[in-house]
């Protein structure tokens, strides 16, 4: 007896640690069109992608390659710092022998939670559902000389032993063009555009303080990651300022703060934004939509496209943005949609978009 | 019997009577040794002092950048260094139980302390450059005594200037900027001294934006004239310009970069699009592109 | 007559306590500087709100400093608050006191200052400072002069990283 209990529960502890660390369903069949979808997810966030590659419907014409690429991503894309958290599946119709399942994908990523969707066709085929992974075409830049000499800025600053009287080599002349306060449920959210009014380049911030009725101060914020922060001369970004939990009702006044420093900088890449449009998307949202063209010969690792709304007297009156998680090569057509709120959709008289960009390395 | 209290009486006035002439001795031998300084005296100029008595005594002398301790012989003229009194400011001077304190104020104004900003300005605008001047004598003491400045502010060849005088050691002036652009050579002087800096004159707001557009290959090729601020200074290479098409099934922007005094951008081609170009705040001409252009 | 005692005893510790353990407590505020800043006169540019709080803060606590240093000859305790001229005079002060085995013990009894200058770009300050002090100069421990006095002071102050420095500090016989 005192050797049999031991014994007993030093097997069921490698039974249990087994069950745990073995993937469910890892080589057994999927016998439901959603189960196939989510064993393969289950799959790809374990990073198995051989394993989730079974899944997959070997009529197509799908290599596993390309399918791990297009779900681990590539070109140093924000998909390849992001890991897949969740994966909630909903089938939208089913017959026999086929069936059609949404994936909806959350990520985390090192700008916060990315969100996919994903309608996936799932077939049976003998005893078991596979699903039909669409065919990614993946771009490929011709080999090709693209001459690149835009300008570069690079800044020296005044020593510790100059004369105290001399200049160093001041900011950029920032200023904020329009500012606008607005009442979102009980928050207050504060938009608008800042303009680099020199001739060199800058990184700019915009801090905001709200100051209440009796001249106490309500809240202090900053764009954060709502602004394009290098500005080159004559450029404007938008910003967003959120105040969570400040109703607008019990603000007087707003303290804006720009701020603005001198750095190094290159007036390379270019990009287009083409064929911008508001649309619906597939859940009824207003998104706005379009196209990013990098006009350049180096790879944009990871885009961020910011959105600025006018009503029809030209008052910026919202201000959106979101990361895309594919990177961009040169001269290569990237889609890409932003939120817009439903509820100001009707107000939008004119948007502009422009692009941030985050590149990991620079030729010289 | 009767007469002990009256001993008492009598010795003890006479016990006050000379403790009273010894404290007047004391403060005749004090006073003896008393401190004459000049209420001031100008920084590097020395000064001498005359004392009585006899004897040796410690000298104390403490003020900015000095504190002395040295033996002095009574009887003799103290002497304090041109370089012992080269700081400006309040001493105090104590020898032998007596103190008294004196200034040392500025010598004439030798160096300038000149502050030029910003370091680079727009062209043509009024009251951009700033200069403030500070005026130091050759121990870096502030000169508070009114001093004559002049400021000059020249670039290509064309100078403005302004003259003030010092109030508080200090004087300032408010300068336009050229209307062309390159760097401005800003002196101050005064006297013998003057202090050159360089402010940076660069253009200001694009002016007159013009463009023309063009069918090529990949699509409609946009391009600027050679931009100009409004006195004709070529706005600089890297600065942005907003191309934007307008059709019916969206909009389309590219935000180039001047490069060689002028900006170009590829646009989706179109049959029927509004172009327009800006940079910053300022708007340029619009194109009505048809296909058949 | 017992309970007196331990009445007495228990506020004796409780003073203790607040002396020692509080912090700004009596002891440490009967030396700071007061300061009362002027700015309504100063040209070409306006005091922001902002400024003048900094400059009241900052331009006190080089007082302290420049107390501290002089009495304990501890010239490092210089660099947070002065620069330039005004910290190698310091400097020197300090060093030749050391030599000399002198010290100065002030009492600072209070500023009135005035702001007269302040430049167009807003990098730099001009103070008139009337300061009241009580100056013990020291030889070792032999008090070798002392004094009630009423000093004036021209300040320039400057711009530093992220407070404002003194450059000059010069007592002047007046304004």
């Amino acid at each position: 007896m005192k050797r049999v209990l031991p014994i007993l529960i030093i097997v069921l502890t490698v039974v249990l640690v087994a069950m745990a660390t073995m993937q469910s369903n890892s080589l057994s069949p999927a016998t439901s069109p959603d189960g196939a979808v989510r064993a393969l997810f289950d799959h790809v966030k374990a990073r198995d992608y051989k394993g989730a590659f079974a899944y997959v419907a070997q009529s197509g014409d799908m290599d596993e390659q390309a399918f791990a690429r297009d779900l681990a991503g590539r070109d140093g894309s924000l998909r390849t710092y992001s890991s897949l958290e969740q994966a909630d599946t909903k089938v939208l119709h089913a017959s026999d022998n086929e069936a059609l399942v949404r994936a909806t994908l959350e990520y985390a990523t090192a700008v916060g939670a990315f969100y996919d969707t994903r309608d996936l066709k799932v077939v049976k085929e003998g005893d078991r559902w596979q699903v039909e992974w669409p065919v990614v075409k993946e771009d490929k830049v011709p080999p090709q000389v693209i001459q690149e000499n835009y300008l570069r800025w690079d800044v020296i600053t005044r020593g510790s032993n100059d004369d105290w009287g001399a200049q160093n080599a001041e900011a950029p002349r920032v200023r904020i063009v329009s500012m606008n306060a607005i009442a979102q449920g009980p928050d207050t959210i504060i938009v608008g555009e800042i303009e680099n009014e020199d001739t060199v380049p800058g990184f700019v911030s915009v801090g905001a303080t709200l100051v209440g009725k009796n001249g106490d101060v309500l809240g202090e914020e900053t764009s954060f990651d709502k602004i394009s922060h290098t500005l080159l001369p004559k450029e404007i970004s938008p910003f967003r300022i959120d105040f969570p939990k400040v109703k607008l009702a019990t603000v007087k006044s707003v303290r804006m703060t720009p701020n603005s420093m001198l750095v190094p900088a290159s007036a390379d890449p270019v990009i287009g934004v083409l064929h911008q449009r508001v649309e619906t998307d597939s859940r009824g949202r207003h998104v706005l939509k379009g196209e990013l063209m990098n006009q350049s010969g180096v790879t944009v690792n990871i885009p961020h496209v910011l959105a600025t709304y006018y009503d029809n007297s030209g008052k910026v009156i919202w201000v959106s943005d979101g990361y895309l998680d594919n990177a961009l090569l040169p001269q290569t057509p990237v889609p890409f949609a932003v939120d817009l709120r439903d509820d100001l959709a009707a107000n939008v008289h004119n948007y502009r978009v422009t692009v941030n960009q985050y590149m990991l390395q620079q030729d010289e | 019997m009767n007469k002990a209290p009256m001993e008492v009486a009598v010795k003890c006035g006479g016990m006050m009577t000379i403790a009273l002439l010894l404290m007047c001795c004391f403060a005749i031998a004090t006073h003896a040794a008393e401190l004459n300084v000049p209420a001031s005296v100008a920084a590097g100029s020395g000064l001498t002092i005359p004392s009585s008595g006899s004897g040796s005594a410690t000298l104390y002398l403490i003020g900015p950048g000095t504190a002395i301790k040295r033996t002095v012989q009574l009887g003799q003229e103290i002497q304090l260094s041109a370089e012992e009194l080269q700081n400006a400011g309040r001493y105090v001077i104590a020898l032998d139980g007596n103190s008294a304190t004196f200034f040392v104020t500025a010598g004439s104004a030798q160096s300038i302390a000149f502050l030029a900003r910003p370091s680079r300005v727009p062209a043509d605008t009024p009251n951009v450059v700033s200069g403030t001047a500070f005026l130091f004598d050759k121990y870096q003491n502030l000169v508070l005594a009114p001093q004559p400045v002049k400021f000059e502010l020249t670039v290509n060849g064309q100078t403005e200037s302004r003259s003030d005088t010092t109030k508080n050691g200090v004087a300032f002036a408010k300068l336009d900027s050229s209307r062309k652009e390159g760097p401005a050579q800003f002196v101050a002087s005064s006297g013998a001294a003057s202090v050159r800096r360089v402010v940076q004159v660069v253009a200001s707001d694009p002016c007159s934006l013009r463009m023309t557009a063009a069918r090529d290959k990949n699509g409609i090729l946009a391009r600027t004239d050679p931009i100009h601020d409004c006195a004709g200074n070529p706005v600089p290479d890297g600065t942005i310009v907003t191309f934007t098409s307008t059709e019916a099934k969206g909009k389309s922007t590219v935000d180039a970069r001047i490069k060689q005094g002028v900006a170009q951008a590829e646009l989706p081609a179109s049959n029927n699009a509004t172009i327009s170009v800006a940079s910053g705040v300022v708007v340029g001409n619009e194109i009505q592109w048809r296909g058949g252009q | 007559m017992k309970l007196v005692l331990r009445i007495g005893i228990a506020v004796t510790a409780l003073g203790i306590f607040v002396l020692v353990f509080v912090p700004g407590s009596a002891v440490l505020a009967a030396n700071a500087a007061s300061i009362a800043i002027n700015t309504d006169h100063a040209t070409p540019r306006e005091v922001e709100e902002t400024t003048q709080k900094a400059l009241a803060r900052d331009y006190a606590s080089a007082w302290q400093t420049m107390i501290a240093a002089l009495d304990q000859n501890r010239a490092g305790l210089l660099g947070a608050n002065f620069i330039g001229t005004a910290n190698e005079k310091l400097s020197t002060t300090i060093q030749e006191q050391n030599k000399a085995g002198l010290h100065q013990h002030i009492t600072d009894q209070g500023h009135t200052v005035e702001a007269v200058f302040y430049s167009p770009e807003g990098s730099a300050i001009e103070l008139h400072d009337t300061a009241h002090l009580q100056i013990d100069v020291m030889d070792g421990g032999k008090l070798i002069h002392t004094e009630n006095a009423t000093v004036h002071y021209v300040a320039l102050l400057t711009a530093a990283e992220n407070s404002w420095k003194i450059r000059v500090l010069e007592a002047v016989p007046g304004f």
